[in-house]
């Protein structure tokens, strides 16, 4: 009986762990799609901050060419499982960060192009959409945090 | 927990860091950029804001005419 239990407890953690790397893909290759436009062409990118109306000039430059390093270096921890638990929350963070960032310029009824995947795709004004898009990656990257406590770092 | 705060830090420093250098290489982006016109989707350059004196209307000393008082009509 303890046999058939242990059986089912292995196939429901491999299981888990499945799920849990085909998240870890997903949001991966989102932050890599997101940071390579941005960090090939940061002027373009740089461009559209100032239409958020949120940053203070001087900082505009800084945000461009850091803000997609934080999106490679997480996307290197998911995928890498080097400093994987920190690359979990950096996640978090982001997207916890650019959801309420379209959320606060469909507040504020400002018809900017978010710059989200930099010139890689077309300009479009942001829209609930995208808010939607985001709070589903945010989510993702939550269930990916809670999983943290699961299971030691790998 | 302090090893998740730890490894977040880590992350987060590198990433300052690599970002600065990304900033020192692009001799297009300046550290401190220029005051530009805003965009939005719509208008394609707004301007920001229309020069004061050019919209406001001429100072004048003139005395201004007196105010009529209102018709005993219009008090019903």
């Amino acid at each position: 009986m303890s046999q058939v239990h242990e059986d089912m407890s292995d196939r429901a953690s491999k299981w888990r762990r499945g799920g849990i790397w085909v998240l870890r893909l997903i949001v991966a290759g989102v932050l890599l799609a997101a940071a390579a436009p941005k960090l090939a062409d940061p002027v373009a990118f740089a461009a559209k901050l100032p239409n958020y109306r949120l940053f203070p000039e001087v900082f505009v430059n800084v945000v461009a060419t850091t803000a997609p390093m934080l999106e490679l270096l997480a996307a290197l921890a998911l995928l890498s499982g080097r400093l994987y638990r920190g690359g979990v929350w950096l996640s978090v963070g982001l997207m916890a960060t650019f959801t309420a960032l379209i959320g606060s310029a469909l507040a504020r009824g400002i018809d900017l192009d978010c710059g989200c995947f930099g010139n890689a795709v077309q300009a479009e004004p942001v829209g609930a959409l995208d808010l939607v898009r985001n709070i589903v990656l945010l989510g993702l990257t939550v269930v990916l945090a809670l999983d943290l406590g699961r299971e030691p770092a790998r | 927990m302090r090893r998740d705060a730890r490894e977040l830090l880590t992350l987060l420093a590198a990433g300052l860091a690599l970002g600065l250098v990304h900033l020192a290489l692009r001799p297009d982006l300046p550290w401190v950029p220029a005051p530009r016109v805003e965009e939005t989707m719509c208008g394609g350059e707004a301007e920001l804001e229309a020069p004061a004196a050019a919209e406001a209307p001429v100072a004048s000393f003139a005395p201004a005419p007196p105010m009529s008082s209102p018709a005993p009509e219009d008090g019903r």
